[in-house]
């Protein structure tokens, strides 16, 4: 058992990790927070109409995303985010105390658990993680270089319009895929500490690149054994993890001078 | 311009953002080795000049950029930058392909900034950010870079440093430059001709007799002041 949930931590970690470094580097943090949490209220709408909530949330979160990705001139994505996130949260709240749904459900949502994770979770996780992969493959450039500076992008021919709306539709797929292992509530988190530690040591795209998905993947790993050997739930501790990974790094950082 | 090649050509181009004048019948030709200074206050719509050449704003008019001649943008500061920890020399392949190493390092020298390749870009100095964006565009293959407002942000030393370069680009490698500045001294030394705009275009020629006072006045459309310093 623990070692199917090994393999399946690793695989979804360098997912979110792919997404991580580019989350962070496009300073789109507040986003995957946003989307992440707007899911909760996907979550309740589907249990209401009596669907799988994982196969709605792949048609809800993605439509939040672009609502995000195309919020006007003037309104910043945060303002969008910041009105978004919450109604979304409290329309979930209303519908569920409405509909007197069973509690625990909604919990192994909010919070995860990797070790109630079916073979139907796992094989939509294979099918959307491949197609997350496939996507940061074939615009890694053009990803990097709008993350560094749209402006430039632009100027050097790329679609950066584009690249911004299907980021936030693939960050969309990849948090939903994720949720069931760690919860929409600490999602957010497994999408910004990845990358927030590589960036606090590596130099370079490449090399953060690779660091941020061994980071996600080190945490998660760590995380899942802590779980296991302690029974406490699983995407707590793999975040409570990755943020000791944090301080630790950041006081390394600091002792050697460089913060 | 006989015997030069006409690189650039631009023709009645007009720009309307959210339904305000932006840019109102511009037109000039840019020649092959050649430095046209654009002049004008803020809000005269130099910066979405660059931009409407580099297609990155919707105009009506004409654009014409000989083949082979593509542009470089460098901006005046990448307001925009994320939190990438990019190198130098990650910025100047960054979303290229089919580049050697030999031409990252080529263009590197051109702008001496060699050692500075494997730092931080974030950490770089205003003027070696400027140059690594400099060797971008060489590496990208531009022969026309557009500068806005380039020394902006520099001291007099590195000021100095980066009209050097494009000094030396312009006479070694016939690169040809339109640079939007609002230092009249700068025009005058290095520029070969300078565009006054405000909206509209007020001057094209030579930045000679008739780049006086009064015509600065005019484009600035309020009483200035002109201060003589050296360069």
């Amino acid at each position: 058992m623990i070692t199917e949930v090994l393999i399946y931590g690793t695989l979804v970690s360098i997912v979110s990790g792919i997404l991580s470094y580019f989350v962070v580097s496009r300073n789109v943090e507040f986003a995957g927070v946003g989307i992440s949490h707007a899911a909760f209220g996907g979550v309740a709408i589907a249990m209401v109409l009596g669907v799988n909530p994982v196969w709605f949330l792949l048609l809800f979160t993605p439509l939040v995303g672009v609502l995000i990705a195309s919020s006007p001139k003037n309104l910043s994505e945060n303002t969008a985010i910041g009105i978004l996130f919450p109604f979304f949260m409290s329309l979930g709240i209303i519908l569920i105390y409405l509909s007197q749904q069973n509690l625990s459900l909604v919990w192994s949502y909010l919070f995860g658990n990797i070790f109630l994770v079916g073979r139907g979770d796992f094989l939509l996780f294979l099918v959307v993680g491949t197609l997350v992969v496939l996507y940061v493959l074939l615009f890694f450039r053009d990803l990097v270089f709008s993350s560094f500076s749209r402006e430039l992008a632009r100027a050097y021919g790329v679609n950066t319009t584009f690249i911004n709306y299907s980021f936030m539709v693939v960050l969309s797929l990849g948090i939903v895929v994720s949720i069931k292992m760690l919860g929409i509530v600490l999602l957010s988190a497994f999408l910004v500490l990845p990358a927030s530690i590589s960036f606090l040591v590596a130099r370079g795209v490449r090399r953060s690149f690779i660091l941020t998905i061994l980071f996600s993947v080190l945490m998660s790993i760590v995380g899942i054994q802590f779980s296991y050997w302690l029974d406490l739930p699983s995407g707590a501790s793999i975040v409570v993890v990755g943020t000791a990974f944090y301080i630790l790094f950041y006081l390394y950082r600091r002792a050697s001078g460089k913060a | 311009m006989e015997g030069k090649k006409l690189i650039l050509r631009v023709r009645n181009l007009s720009v309307v953002l959210d339904g305000k004048k932006i840019l109102e019948d511009i037109s000039f030709d840019l020649y092959e080795g050649e430095i046209l200074a654009v002049l004008g206050p803020n809000g005269a719509g130099k910066s979405t000049l660059l931009k409407a050449i580099l297609g990155m704003t919707p105009y009506t008019g004409e654009v014409y950029i000989a083949p082979g001649y593509r542009p470089g943008y460098i901006p005046q500061a990448l307001v925009d930058m994320g939190k990438l920890p990019a190198t130098a020399r990650d910025v100047i392949v960054m979303g290229f392909r089919g580049y050697s190493r030999e031409e990252v390092l080529e263009a590197a020298r051109k702008l001496n900034i060699e050692s500075h390749l494997d730092d931080l870009f974030v950490n770089l100095s205003g003027g070696l950010k400027q140059r690594t964006l400099i060797a971008k565009a060489l590496v990208y293959g531009s022969r026309i870079l557009l500068l806005d407002e380039p020394t902006s942000n520099l001291d007099i030393q590195s000021q100095r440093r980066f009209y050097d370069i494009l000094k030396q680009l312009k006479e070694k490698e016939k690169i040809s430059a339109i640079m939007v500045s609002h230092d009249l001294g700068v025009v005058s030394s290095y520029a070969d001709r300078v565009l006054c705009l405000n909206v509209k275009m007020f001057y094209h020629g030579a930045p000679g007799k008739e780049l006086n006072i009064d015509l600065i006045r005019k484009v600035y459309g309020h009483d200035v002041g002109v201060i003589i310093h050296d360069h």
